[in-house]
């Protein structure tokens, strides 16, 4: 059944991970079984690999395609484009032999490709084998990847003890700890290989074992030791014990690679509000004669009118009885047609599982269909609902946000942005990196965008109770900000938020939280386009220093971590600005298509912006100064750097006059009266005086 | 009048009767309030009512819930806590203030709360232990997630008073110390299970195994006598005791103890093999051949069960037997290579040199390729000094690698040495055809040419090199006036 082809093309030397045109490999494959998937449901949602480790990787600029092996792995030779391949075995008693895999691993190794190996070591033995032996082409393919693997070795308490670990990629969120430990895999890395953990046997020939390691061709990092996993308290608990991003970084070698960054915008965290439409016509505590939509437009939207929210209606209600009168239709209108409202449609029926059809809607004589609930329900909106002027081209996926790859295409045909699914938490009931899921998920051809925050539902027992429990939101907001900002902020809720006081209470104590913060709020349209701008962008290497990103226009930032040197503004093209925080350099590109950053270790000298609440367009530095357009939702700031120092400067922009003088560092905070929210953006022009 | 006074008063006292009954007490009335709005008002009458009313259940409940409502979970945590504290040991409010700090997220506060009921009820009378164990256990876990190692002994402890049944969680506590290697806790752990578990001999074979890893061997006998006490006949103390007295050579002392190990555990295999050994090292060695013996029976197809007879006797110098059993262990694997040569060897200790010869004849015989052995046969030859076979062995070399120049420089010695010069010359001549830039090949050549007086050859021997080189002959070079070397004429 597996399509495997040997690569007849040599090794080739590990170090050109650049192909000869300088495109560097952005994506990793992603190698697996659909037995690996627990369930009847055959989906990446479940599988470790898209749960814990993809989200690391996307962070560090990384793509991962998912393949099948029943459905044939390609030729390794035409693994250029990729920085590597990653498998994440598990045992697991209805999984086929690994052997067919492994041997297509050896085959990417030996034509240059970067393999990681995850996990158990594929034994599939019965579970009630003690120590199985390792499959033999497993063995070759690990010997391959530098390192000589026997049967795992049952040991008792005093049987093994930590003899080194390497502290900078060990013990990330927790340290490593033998406790429960009854076997070890025997593993001994070959020269060239780096142990970052190596165990002492007292018993046996070996004496020594390790199973957490970076060699010459990749790496391996093996059960129990690089993630620690309790199911014996719920939530289940997960800790990284290696650090997922360093461990990539060096296994996959990207390190120093520009790292498209869909978190941030203009040096700013990107905010977004995004909300579904369950609920809108449930009665609200708050006045029984309301319904919480209405009491939603009147105590948030309206509440907020400087702040974007991109809203979104199921247009099934306006077939059921009770909720398809004029005013209630009126209500939904004017919610949706709000100046800082992006509408967007829920669904006809609001599928509850895609998979099975199961609906939350029951409308007479109707069965779900992914037309009617994807594209139609879009169109009614634009032809019943909203303006002209103002139509929607947006989706929010609905119940458990599973569609498949025929329900996506609908979308993708229709020319829908589409979002929703997943999210993640990181706070003290799920305090771990490995809670977050990542940008999107991959389902056929095409890419679900995956909402980048939970909803109110995690935190309210699926709006059982506690009501309050969304303002715990903040906390996955700060901890995916800092150290890295691996999220942006998406304060997302449904409509029956506004049915339960002290629900409404958490949303508001959330915004609080929101616009305190020096943010980039956006519709999540906006977010939706960098996220596809992440996956379009290619990325060549010119040189030492020197990166042309091709497509992806709409993603406007890229990361550096760990770069000591700045752009050099003279020589790169399509960059405007760019800001540190902590380890991380972002640089600020401008609309276009083809833009050239080149990193320079002297400091630039040309104005430059340092970071903006808005966004920016046509940005031109002219005589001095800079002219640009700008158009954002909260009042406008920006820094403006590179200037002369302690040097007046006009700055004009709509009705705004301002004079200002630049610091001795030659920076300019500028501050706004005003925003532009939908209205079209407006030039500023900064202009030194005499 | 339609009514009568007395109907009339009767009518006003049934309606106050009614309306006794029917007219909401305040209470229910504030139970009304409950869903509504901000819930203000309801927490407004519950606080009044709790004024008046301190510490009553359905008030305090329905205060807590209100300020739950109304998004201010802190308060209602402290208003569940205030109550548990005035009712102390209600277990009923205690779950319910977990569940209140859970809901508002107080992890820590959740903990602490947690040990402050285990203190009020574990010495409760009739107090609901499976709760109790489940507060614990969830403990346990959130302090084994955070690897907060005090917590996690703490709850471990506990767990054991409170769930005395089961010796899960003393088992964990001791893994807890063992994985930690603070043996002291351990040991003192263990030393309570011994009064605990009396009939249990692991704790004291856990206890011997410490005192080993500490290196302290006196207080592992010491245990070991101690638990042996107890239990005389437990193989686990005594194999213990034999590893100790094996670590510290002093393996006369074990056979005791592995005469007993055999007897309590005749299938396990390391005992005959343990028990041998330790007779064969206290001079018993015909003793201690026996288990070898006994063991190799068992499994002929094992090897190294033939190599431990084979040792035996070779390292006590015993090398008839020891060949012997080479020989038999020849006879079933006759490629065992590490077998070919230890009988070769022996059989050269025991000058048995034409069996040693025999040996390496009959390994070439079935592998030709066998070059190791090839080599070993030949400087076995030579140092027999048997010629001409000596020569052949190393010709034998040389069709086999041609490049091994100690080999065709072996064969020319051998003829040489042999006076048999002729011979020697052909070997030459082959030689520096194989290896032309090989100067000394050349001098080789004419000496020997010399030794047979052919001084023509021998010239033309040297002058070959030296057209060889592109060197012109100098005409002053004559045999004659070449210095002379021993031995030429």
């Amino acid at each position: 059944m597996l399509a495997i082809a040997l690569s007849a093309v040599p090794w080739a030397s590990l170090a050109a991970r650049a192909q000869d045109d300088g495109l560097i490999g952005r994506k990793v494959l992603a190698v697996y079984r659909k037995e690996d998937i627990k369930g009847a449901f055959k989906d990446i949602a479940f599988l470790q690999i898209h749960t814990r480790a993809e989200m690391p990787l996307n962070h560090l600029g990384v793509e991962v395609v998912y393949r099948e092996a029943s459905e044939g792995l390609p030729d390794p030779a035409g693994l250029r484009g990729y920085a590597g391949v990653l498998a994440w075995f598990e045992r697991r008693p209805d999984s086929p032999a690994p052997g067919p895999v492994c041997r297509w691993l050896r085959s990417a190794l030996l034509a240059g490709t970067r393999v990681v190996v995850l996990g158990d070591l594929g034994t599939y033995a019965p579970l009630e084998v003690r120590d199985p032996a390792v499959d033999q082409a497993c063995v070759e393919m690990l010997k391959t990847l530098g390192a000589e693997v026997a049967a795992r070795q049952s040991v008792d308490v005093l049987g093994a003890a930590v003899a080194s670990v390497d502290k900078r990629l060990m013990g990330f969120e927790r340290a490593v700890s033998l406790d429960g430990l009854s076997y070890v895999p025997r593993v001994r890395l070959l020269p060239g290989g780096r142990a970052l953990l190596r165990l002492a046997l007292s018993e046996g020939a070996l004496k020594q074992s390790e199973p957490v390691g970076v060699t010459s061709r990749g790496a391996l990092a093996l059960d129990p030791f690089f993630l620690y996993e309790n199911k014996e308290i719920f939530p289940f608990q997960y800790r990284w014990v290696v650090d997922p991003f360093a461990f990539f970084e060096e296994a996959f070698r990207l390190k120093g690679l520009p790292r498209p960054d869909v978190t941030t915008i203009n040096g700013r965290r990107v905010y977004i509000n995004h909300v579904d439409g369950d609920g809108f016509f449930n009665r609200s505590e708050l006045d029984p004669k309301k319904w919480s939509g209405e009491v939603f437009l009147g105590e948030i939207v309206d509440k907020y009118p400087d702040t974007p929210f991109s809203v979104s209606m199921i247009t099934g209600y306006a077939d059921l009885a009770g909720f398809n009168d004029a005013s209630s239709w009126k209500l939904a209108r004017d919610l949706l047609t709000r100046p800082n409202v992006e509408p967007a449609s829920h669904g006809y029926a609001h599928p509850l599982v895609w998979n099975s059809g199961k609906l939350a809607l029951n409308i007479p004589g109707y069965r779900m269909d992914a037309g009617r609930e994807v594209a139609w329900s879009v169109a009614y909106l634009n032809e019943r609902v909203l303006p002209k002027e103002r139509p929607t081209r947006l989706f929010f996926w609905t119940g458990d946000c599973l569609p498949s790859a025929q329900d996506v295409a609908v979308a993708e045909k229709a020319g829908l942005l589409h979002v929703n699914g997943e999210g993640g938490r990181f706070d003290g009931r799920y305090p771990s990196y490995s809670y977050l899921y990542p940008l999107s998920r991959q389902v056929g051809a095409a890419r679900q965008v995956y909402a980048p925050a939970s909803n109110e539902d995690s935190y309210t027992n699926h709006w059982t109770g506690p009501f309050f429990g969304f303002r715990e939101v903040v906390e996955t907001f700060e901890k995916t900000g800092l150290p890295r900002r691996v999220k942006p902020v998406d304060v997302y809720v449904h409509l029956y938020g506004a049915e339960k006081y002290a629900a409404l209470q958490a949303i508001h104590k959330v915004f609080e939280w929101a616009r305190a913060k020096p943010l980039h709020p956006v519709w999540i349209s906006r977010y939706i386009r960098s996220v596809q701008g992440f996956f379009t962008m290619r990325v060549r290497r010119l040189g030492e220093g020197r990166f042309r990103l091709e497509g992806g226009a709409p993603m406007r930032t890229i990361r550096f971590d760990a770069e000591k040197r700045s752009p050099d503004l003279a020589s790169s093209k399509g960059v405007i600005g760019f800001k540190r925080e902590g380890e991380s350099l972002y640089v600020f590109l401008d609309e276009g298509e083809a833009r050239e950053v080149v990193l320079s270790a002297q400091a630039p000298r040309l104005p430059y912006l340092a970071e903006a609440n808005f966004e920016v367009s046509r940005w031109v530095r002219d005589g001095g100064g800079v002219r640009f357009f700008r158009q954002g939702w909260w009042k406008g700031e920006c820094v403006l750097a590179g200037l002369a120092p302690a040097r007046a400067y006009r700055v004009r922009s709509g009705p705004a006059d301002l004079r200002l003088v630049s610091d001795a560092a030659g920076t300019l905070r500028v501050g706004f009266p005003d925003a532009e929210g939908q209205d079209p953006a407006r030039e500023v022009r900064v202009e030194p005086q005499p | 009048m339609i009514f009568s006074w007395t109907q009339v008063v009767s009518f006003f006292a049934v309606m106050a009767v009614m309306g006794w009954f029917v007219y909401p007490s305040e209470y229910f009335r504030g139970q009304m309030y409950r869903d509504e709005g901000n819930r203000s008002r309801s927490i407004d009458f519950y606080q009044g009512y709790l004024h008046r009313h301190p510490f009553h259940k359905g008030a305090t409940r329905a205060l807590a819930a209100s300020f739950e409502a109304a998004g201010r979970p802190e308060e209602a945590v402290g208003l569940l806590e205030a109550f548990y504290r005035h009712r102390r040991g209600d277990a009923t409010a205690g779950r319910e203030v977990l569940a209140a700090m859970d809901n508002a997220g107080m992890r820590e506060r959740a903990a602490a709360f947690r040990r402050e009921l285990f203190a009020d009820f574990k010495n409760k009378p009739g107090a609901d232990s499976p709760w109790l164990e489940e507060l614990l256990y969830r403990d346990l876990q959130e302090a084994a997630v955070a690897q907060d190692e005090a917590a996690m002994v703490a709850a471990l402890k506990a767990l054991s008073m409170v769930a005395a049944e089961k010796t899960g969680y003393r088992d964990r506590m001791l893994q807890h110390f063992l994985v930690r290697r603070d043996f002291d806790s351990a040991l003192n752990l263990l030393q309570e299970r011994f009064a605990q578990e009396p009939r249990d001999p692991e704790p004291r074979r856990m206890a011997v195994r410490i005192h080993r890893m500490r290196k302290d061997r006196g207080a592992a006998l010491a245990a070991i006598e101690d638990g042996l006490r107890q239990f005389p006949r437990d193989a686990g103390l005594l194999a213990e005791r034999v590893s100790i007295h094996v670590e510290a050579k002093r393996c006369g002392d074990a056979v005791p103890d592995l005469k007993m190990l055999l007897a309590l555990q005749p299938k396990e295999l390391e005992w005959p093999r343990a028990l041998g050994s330790c007779l064969i090292e206290g001079g018993k060695l015909e003793d201690g051949v026996r288990f070898y013996e006994d063991l190799l029976r068992l499994d002929p197809s094992n090897r190294s069960r033939w190599w431990s007879l084979v040792y035996v006797y070779a390292d006590a110098g015993r090398y008839a037997e020891s060949s012997s059993w080479l020989e038999r262990f020849l006879a079933k694997f006759p490629d065992d290579e590490a077998g070919i040569d230890m009988l070769a060897y022996e059989y050269e200790i025991m000058e048995r040199l034409d069996d040693a010869i025999g040996v390496l004849k009959r390994r070439l015989a079935r592998s030709p390729a066998d070059l190791k052995r090839a080599r070993a046969l030949a400087s076995l030859l030579a140092q027999e000094d048997r010629y001409p076979e000596t020569a052949q062995a190393y010709e034998y070399l040389v069709s086999r690698v041609p490049d091994d120049k100690d080999s065709w420089q072996a064969v020319i010695y051998q003829h040489r040495s042999h006076q048999k010069f002729p011979e020697a010359a052909r070997a030459t001549e082959r030689f520096i055809r194989r290896f032309p830039d090989d100067p000394k090949a050349y001098d080789a050549l004419a000496s020997v040419h010399l030794a047979v007086g052919d001084r023509a050859k021998a010239i033309d021997a040297l002058e070959s090199y030296f057209k060889r080189v592109g060197v012109a002959v100098p005409p002053a070079v004559s045999i004659s006036s070449a210095p002379g070397r021993p031995g030429d004429r």
